[in-house]
């Protein structure tokens, strides 16, 4: 290696310039922005733009907030069909600082940013109420995918420069291929204190699932695509366990009002980082709390209205589940996930005279940004360190969310309602099925 | 945690005393469910109980038609027209039509609806019992039997938890969504003459006491068996009349047998007429309703074929049924084709 560094320093010294392959120890797994959307489950409470906290009103609640089990007056039987694609930008090519080359693949000045795009379709929710016929008391079980996450992406190495160095750098091309699947079984219960007041609370066993894979390629010469049959190194992420948490709800008020409050403690799992820089390191993943506030009211009998505002503690990811990719870095400490606070809010509108009396949705939520963040070092040897990652954890933004959909109703016992939610780098459309 | 929490709430709900756990905490709709289900099964009073929580419970809406509910579940709201019915069939004859009232006036059911037919039927029925009720009753001129009933007549109406009767044939009780099953006769139920004074949704008072020869309220007509045991277990045979039992029958005996029809007391209705529609006096109409009640006995198998040819030739002699057009509204369209098949 030396010789060759030798060999293109005197290069230069001809050209004018030296090029480089950074042989980076920063590891690039985090250029991929991870973003984890706990939303409700359900057609409804999707097309109300999650707002569902203070409504609670079918057998989702369930998971969104159990005290409104109690609302039941008849069991159910809820099922929901969810498909979701997610586009996530990173960092692929270009050069960042410097006078792209011209050679090869140095040949655009500036970040190019590639999209990840990850797709899921499966049955979102699944849930049973049994309403007791005192109607005090509820229980139901259900279960519900809380995460899928499915990336992939393949950087080829940005190009960059010192402004005090003759030499260009280069990135190293990296292949991350990331998965993660939460799945959670849970049993609730709700009980009426008053006919005002509700609460409820469940339990669920999250399954939970993450194979990632990070693999870092040699490219043909300094300015040459990436081969992808020889691989410099590789790192991984994996876990595969089964943890619990609860989730406790109340709920006040009637039809007419209805405030709602859901505290839903994030799970902790087991997982593996590998890499070549830290070894093998045990670690937890952390599902995020949540904290919501929902209100609901039927200003007249075909409207209603209801709002939320959830409380994220995204922070929770970081520990291990971020720092333990940012170790080989060396600078860990710069990399950090802010909690968030969503504001959902959703209408309806009944038209009681049509047929299936029809139920028409619409909503929006704010979703704050809650990807990675990079926080630049302060020491000047690092300026190229800061100027990739600064770049490639630049996506992530604040986003709204628009949201509808529409509710039919077949007889005394069937319900179908249809879905969709649409931000910048989401789509989710659902359909869900209700049988009384 | 959740199990903790969910196991102090069921201890608390266990350790709560009697008087909180009985403390009502359904919503509206959860309380008009019950009652409608309860409806459905012939439960009258537990229906009413529920209804009349429903209609007291905060938030209640005005009866109406798709309304909603809960969540997306929207569904008709007509608490007064369950209560109606259920009221008539505890032959709370004044709650009954006042409820069926406050149904027709709110609008809610309309001729086209499915229920505006039974709605109109019986708010017609409990004012006719009604009227017969508030009416001056005579004391019915009996033969001297020993009575096998002892238990003081109205006794049912007076602590407003009276038994079951079965749906009158001419008046089903249920709507088209509900078929409630018919119930026996409570032994005693049958004995009792309808209700004289029900204006009162509360406890009601037997004001018919009063008019009644002391003698005659604990007793029974002539010729009638009560049922053995309160699961009517044994039925009552139906009464027969002889010559030597004809007698004359006024008009407010004539009206109370009406009303008896009515309330599906059939075989009450038979033992009021039987033994007056052998006099000359008998009017048509007497002896057509005891006609048809007669022939209602016989499709509740609680009279055999010699029943139903009596009930046959008694149609015959009031002249056939189709000059009784008013009545023949309340009549089971199956029980008119039964007794009229030789006609």
């Amino acid at each position: 290696m030396n010789e060759c560094r030798r060999l293109q320093a005197r290069l230069a010294l001809v050209f004018g310039f030296i090029l480089i392959p950074v042989i980076t120890d920063a590891q690039t797994s985090l250029q991929i922005p991870l973003q984890f959307d706990f939303l409700n489950p359900g057609a409804k409470s999707l097309a109300l733009a999650g707002s569902f906290a203070g409504l609670a009103d079918d057998a989702t609640a369930t998971f969104a907030n159990p005290a409104g089990l109690t609302q039941l007056a008849v069991s159910e039987f809820s099922a929901e069909l969810r498909a979701s694609r997610t586009s996530t930008q990173f960092l692929e090519a270009g050069r960042l600082s410097g006078v792209p080359s011209n050679e090869k693949t140095d040949t655009i000045a500036g970040a190019v940013f590639g999209t990840s795009t990850g797709s899921h379709v499966g049955p979102g929710f699944l849930a049973g109420v049994y309403a007791h016929p005192s109607h005090r008391w509820v229980i139901a079980g259900y279960r519900h995918e809380l995460v899928r996450v499915d990336q992939s992406f393949l950087s080829n190495g940005v190009f960059q420069k010192d402004p005090s160095s003759i030499n260009s750098e280069r990135d190293i091309s990296q292949e991350g291929i990331r998965k993660v699947d939460v799945t959670g079984y849970g049993v609730s219960g709700s009980y009426r204190l008053t006919p005002m007041v509700a609460i409820g609370a469940s339990i669920s066993a999250y399954s939970f699932s993450m194979d990632s894979t990070f693999r870092r390629f040699n490219t043909d010469g300094f300015a040459g695509p990436p081969m992808l049959n020889v691989v410099l190194g590789t790192s991984t992420q994996t876990g595969d366990d089964i943890a619990w948490a609860p989730t406790l709800g109340a709920m006040i008020g009637r039809d007419a009002l209805r405030f709602g409050v859901v505290y839903r403690h994030g799970a902790s799992f087991d997982m593996t980082t590998q890499g070549t820089m830290i070894g093998t390191r045990m670690g937890m993943f952390r599902v995020p709390d949540t904290l919501a506030f929902g209100a609901s009211a039927r200003i007249k009998p075909p409207l209603t209205v209801a709002v939320e505002i959830t409380r994220v503690w995204y922070s929770r990811l970081r520990e291990d589940f971020v720092t333990d990719q940012a170790l080989g870095s060396g600078h860990p400490e710069s990399f950090t996930i802010d909690d968030g606070t969503e504001i959902h809010g959703g209408v309806q509108y009944v038209v009681p005279r049509w047929a299936g009396l029809p139920r028409f949705r619409a909503g929006a939520w704010y979703d704050p940004d809650h990807s990675i963040h990079f926080t630049p070092t302060t020491s000047p040897s690092d300026r190229l360190f800061n100027e990739r990652f600064s770049a490639a954890l630049s996506t992530g933004k604040n986003q709204v969310h628009i949201t509808g959909g529409v509710g039919l109703t077949f007889g005394r016992h069937l319900e179908f309602n249809a879905a969709f939610d649409a931000a910048s780098t989401t789509k989710i459309f659902s359909s869900s099925l209700i049988v009384r | 945690m959740s199990w903790i929490v969910l196991a102090m709430v069921v201890a608390l709900q266990s350790a709560a005393p009697p008087a909180q756990r009985r403390a009502d905490s359904r919503t509206w709709y959860q309380a008009y469910a019950d009652g409608r289900r309860a409806f459905q099964q012939g439960n009258w009073q537990a229906a009413i109980d529920s209804l009349e929580v429903a209609k007291q419970a905060p938030g209640a809406p005005k009866p109406g038609r798709r309304i909603p509910f809960y969540g997306d579940v929207y569904d008709d709201y007509i608490p007064d027209y369950y209560l109606g019915l259920a009221y008539f069939n505890l032959k709370q004859y004044a709650a009954a039509d006042r409820a069926l009232d406050a149904m027709r006036a709110s609008g809610v059911i309309g001729p086209r609806d499915r229920e505006y037919a039974q709605l109109d039927q019986q708010s017609k029925a409990a004012k006719v019992a009604l009227q017969a009720a508030n009416a001056p009753v005579q004391t019915i001129q009996q033969q001297p039997q020993t009575p096998t009933n002892t238990r003081p007549a109205n006794t049912a109406n007076a602590n407003g938890a009276a038994p079951n009767v079965d749906p009158p044939p001419s008046i089903p009780v249920s709507n088209a969504n509900a078929t409630a099953p018919p119930v026996e006769t409570q032994a005693g139920s049958r004995g009792t003459p309808p209700p004289a004074n029900v204006a009162q949704t509360g406890p009601l008072t037997n004001a018919n006491t009063g008019a009644r020869p002391p003698s005659a309220a604990p007793t029974t007509p002539p010729g009638y068996r009560p049922a053995a045991s309160a699961a009517g277990s044994a039925r009552p045979t139906p009464s027969k009349v002889t010559p030597a039992a004809a007698r004359a029958i006024s008009p407010q005996d004539e009206q109370a047998a009406v009303t008896a029809y009515l309330s599906g007391q059939y075989d009450r209705t038979a033992q009021l007429l039987a033994a007056a529609t052998g006099a000359t006096s008998a009017s048509p109409r007497a002896t057509f309703y005891l006609a048809c009640s007669r022939a209602a006995l016989v499709i509740l198998g609680q009279a055999d074929a010699a029943s139903l040819a009596e009930a046959r030739a008694a149609l015959t002699r009031a002249g056939g049924a189709a000059q009784f057009a008013a009545d023949r509204r309340y009549i089971s369209p199956r029980v008119l084709q039964l007794v009229e098949a030789r006609q």
